[in-house]
């Protein structure tokens, strides 16, 4: 018996395509011939597509205070990661090794290579690339057309037969999906949010109780999704809120969840991410600065990049937050915080906001361009730089790109940037506790959150008479 | 023994490994079929990530025989499937099935 069940397991080793289940879309269609063939049923989810914050890169920007009412996204902001996308969309950079160093920023976009435009017309429709997020086995790579330009498209174009099986795989997004972009955004693994990592693509529950196979086992949009592809959630450094409604624990949690008052009281004034998410980039080093005045040489990817400081495990820093955001926008003032810095992203609030509560950060510095004359924030032309390493040139291409301001006189600018950290929640007994915060070496800076003092220098438990 | 002999006991026992383990997948394919089938070959182009997983599957259990019985190495001119034990071609299976089009990790073979 046992000699034959090992002997269907050796055979079913060898024939896994002969037990591979139907897919959804096996009888929909013959041939996948681009987003076209999916048009011809799905038009309207393509519609709801194209208006998202997914395609845009644009939308409204309620949270951000002086937004002015402008519609924000990658497209009109700057960031102090890999700065602006628009003249940087896409193309192949290889070094002399004749590896690709750098496809454009276009990469993290949803769409075949056109930018996307406010029209709504067939040829944008067709642009968008479902497969990114409804087909696990789908991938792509940059190539020239006929007319010599770029474009996104499978890496198995010249194999119909393995493209239509893939394109036939259709299902919901995954994990995998969602963090091909959003673990690698930045331009490297986990560089940019800190908790939003490979790893969580496949993990136990102890290093994501949500998230963790033999935890809750959630997709992303099980927290995330919306409704006509717009999805919630833009945590506190995003330029523009895809919907008006957020991601919040208590829609799952009660407000007050514990059995012990002690921490429940702390509840109007401390956000649940605080205690549960200790520390963050427990797998790959998230980038803690970026100085783009240094350029650095990497002589094993023979590429140029800015000098950035990554680091593991990192603790959070804590703030008031009340929702909204200043952000640092094109053609306005450069916002200098109290330490001399350009605030990037800072998020509102105090403690004398009842609506602010702290909130657990990620910290980034960074050190960017600036226009003297006009005080205004520059972006770099990165994907010239990458390859060249000639950051004055980068520079003053993207001065006039961005401003139309030729010669440019620029400085150089510390800036600073708060970004929520929202996953990698641990099973509770790996919480914060009582003298994490309280007493000699907690970690809340109590003076910065406006406090005259440590509340509970003891870090004991409150008097039974005052529960 | 001498401070030099010492050293070199150690270089070896440290490179014997890699000589051990020199039957990883992504040489064999470079050394067994990027020499028929690399850039700009007449033979057509293949590399992991030109098929899905199941194609790989399926050209190693009913194609590669009968379409390369009589392939002769362009570089030791003996016969290609005579010169590979099956420990190397369960190998070179592996590492075109890990790198496949829809695999985690689509690669060339470098
Ligand atoms: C012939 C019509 C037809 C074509 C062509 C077609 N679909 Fe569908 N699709 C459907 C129908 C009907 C459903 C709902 C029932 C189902 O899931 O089978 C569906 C469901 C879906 C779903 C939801 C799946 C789920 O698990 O709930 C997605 C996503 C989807 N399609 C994407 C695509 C994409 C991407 C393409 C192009 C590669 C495509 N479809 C092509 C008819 C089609
Ligand atoms: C093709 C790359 C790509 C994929 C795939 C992708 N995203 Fe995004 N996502 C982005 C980019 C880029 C932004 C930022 C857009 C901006 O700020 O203008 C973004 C923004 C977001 C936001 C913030 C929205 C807001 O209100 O500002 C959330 C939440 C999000 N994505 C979740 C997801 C989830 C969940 C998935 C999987 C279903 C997913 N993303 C798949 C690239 C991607
Ligand atoms: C969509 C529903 C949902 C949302 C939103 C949600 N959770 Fe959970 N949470 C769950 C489920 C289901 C479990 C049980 C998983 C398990 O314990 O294996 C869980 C478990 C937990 C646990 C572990 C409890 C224990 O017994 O160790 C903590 C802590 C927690 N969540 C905190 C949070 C925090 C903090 C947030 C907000 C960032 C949040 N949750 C958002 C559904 C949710
Ligand atoms: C950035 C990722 C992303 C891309 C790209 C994308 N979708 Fe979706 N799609 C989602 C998410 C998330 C959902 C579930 C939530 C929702 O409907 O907003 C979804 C839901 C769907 C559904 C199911 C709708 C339902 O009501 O059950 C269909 C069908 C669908 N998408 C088709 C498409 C088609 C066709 C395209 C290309 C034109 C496309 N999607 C592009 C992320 C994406
Ligand atoms: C347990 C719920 C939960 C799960 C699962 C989850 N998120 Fe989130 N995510 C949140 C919360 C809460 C926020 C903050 C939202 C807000 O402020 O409205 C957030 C914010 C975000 C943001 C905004 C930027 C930022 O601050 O981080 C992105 C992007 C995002 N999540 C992507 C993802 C991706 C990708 C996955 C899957 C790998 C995922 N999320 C899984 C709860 C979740
Ligand atoms: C001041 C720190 C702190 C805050 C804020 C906090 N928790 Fe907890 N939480 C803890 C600690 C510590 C435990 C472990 C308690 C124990 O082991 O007795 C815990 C336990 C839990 C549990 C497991 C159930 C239990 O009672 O042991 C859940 C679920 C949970 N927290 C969810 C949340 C949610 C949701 C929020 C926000 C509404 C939140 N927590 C805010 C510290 C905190
Ligand atoms: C994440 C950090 C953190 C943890 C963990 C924490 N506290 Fe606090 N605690 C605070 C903050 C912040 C305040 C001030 C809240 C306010 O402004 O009302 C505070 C206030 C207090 C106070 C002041 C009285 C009051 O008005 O509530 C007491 C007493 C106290 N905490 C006891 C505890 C005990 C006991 C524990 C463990 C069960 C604990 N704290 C865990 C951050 C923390
Ligand atoms: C001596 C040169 C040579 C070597 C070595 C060689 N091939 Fe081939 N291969 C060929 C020729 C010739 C063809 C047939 C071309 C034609 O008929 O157009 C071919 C065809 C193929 C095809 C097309 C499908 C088929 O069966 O016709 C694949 C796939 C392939 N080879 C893969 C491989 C792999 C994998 C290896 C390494 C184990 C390899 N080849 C080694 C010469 C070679």
């Amino acid at each position: 018996m046992r000699r034959a069940i090992l002997m269907l397991l050796f055979l079913a080793s060898w024939v896994p395509w002969a037990t591979a289940q139907k897919s959804s879309h096996a009888d929909y269609f013959e041939h996948y011939e681009g987003t076209k063939t999916c048009l011809t049923c799905h038009q309207s989810e393509a519609e709801s597509f194209f208006h998202s914050q997914h395609y845009q890169w644009l939308g409204t920007a309620s949270h951000i205070v002086n937004a002015q009412g402008q519609a924000l996204g990658k497209m009109n902001t700057i960031n102090d990661f890999c700065t602006n996308p628009s003249s940087n969309w896409i193309g192949r950079v290889e070094n002399k090794k004749g590896d690709v160093i750098t496809r454009g920023c276009s990469a993290c976009h949803a769409g075949l290579g056109l930018k996307p435009s406010p029209e709504m017309t067939q040829a944008q429709l067709e642009n968008i690339d479902c497969l990114q997020c409804h087909a696990s086995g789908y991938r792509r790579d940059v190539y020239q057309n006929g007319k010599g330009q770029w474009e996104w498209r499978p890496i198995l174009w010249e194999n119909q037969e393995g493209l239509d099986s893939v394109a036939k795989r259709i299902g919901m997004p995954t994990r995998v999906t969602c963090l091909r972009c959003h673990a690698n955004s930045g331009g490297g693994a986990n560089f940019k949010r800190g908790d939003l990592e490979y790893a969580l693509s496949n993990t136990t529950r102890d290093y994501d109780v949500h998230m963790g196979k033999d935890g809750a086992n959630f997709d992303c949009i099980n927290c995330h999704k919306g409704s006509d592809h717009h999805v919630r959630g833009r945590g506190a450094d995003l330029s523009a809120n895809d919907m008006k409604e957020t991601v919040r624990c208590s829609e799952c949690h009660k407000t007050a969840p514990h059995k012990d008052a002690d921490l429940n009281r702390h509840m109007s004034r401390i956000d649940c991410t605080v205690c549960h998410i200790p520390t963050f980039a427990r797998t790959d080093a998230t980038d803690m600065v970026r100085d783009w005045s240094k350029p650095a040489y990497n002589a094993e990817k023979e590429k140029y990049a800015a000098t950035i400081t990554l680091e593991t495990n990192v603790k959070p820093v804590y703030a008031w937050y009340n929702g909204n955001t200043q952000e640092q926008l094109l053609r306005q003032p450069l916002n200098r915080l109290a330490d001399g810095s350009v605030g990037m992203m800072i998020p509102q609030g105090s403690r004398n906001d009842p609506k602010a509560k702290i909130f657990a950060f990620k910290l980034h510095r960074a050190k960017l361009p600036y226009l003297k004359e006009q005080g205004w924030i520059l972006p770099i032309q990165v994907e010239e730089f990458f390859q060249t390493g000639e950051l004055d040139k980068s520079i003053r291409e993207a001065a006039e790109h961005a401003y139309g301001v030729k010669n440019p006189v620029y400085g150089w600018a510390d800036t600073t940037r708060y970004m929520g950290i929202y996953h990698g929640v641990r099973p509770h007994e790996q919480a914060l506790h009582c003298k994490d915060c309280h007493g000699a070496g907690g970690r809340m800076d109590w003076k910065a959150l406006g406090y005259p003092a440590d509340p509970n220098p003891t870090g004991a438990p409150a008097p039974k008479e005052e529960q | 023994m001498t401070f030099r002999l010492r050293f070199l006991t150690i270089l070896l026992l440290l490179t014997l490994p890699a000589f051990l383990f020199a039957a990883d997948g992504q040489t064999l394919f470079r050394e067994n079929c990027k020499v028929c089938h690399g850039k700009g070959s007449k033979n057509g182009v293949y590399t992991p990530m030109s098929f899905t997983q199941d194609q790989w599957r399926r050209f190693f259990a009913t194609k590669l025989v009968p379409s390369h019985k009589s392939a002769i190495h362009p570089v030791t001119h003996k016969n290609l499937l005579e010169g590979l034990t099956p420990a190397e071609m369960k190998a070179l299976q592996n590492f075109a099935v890990d790198h496949a089009a829809d695999s985690e990790q689509p690669a060339t073979c470098g």
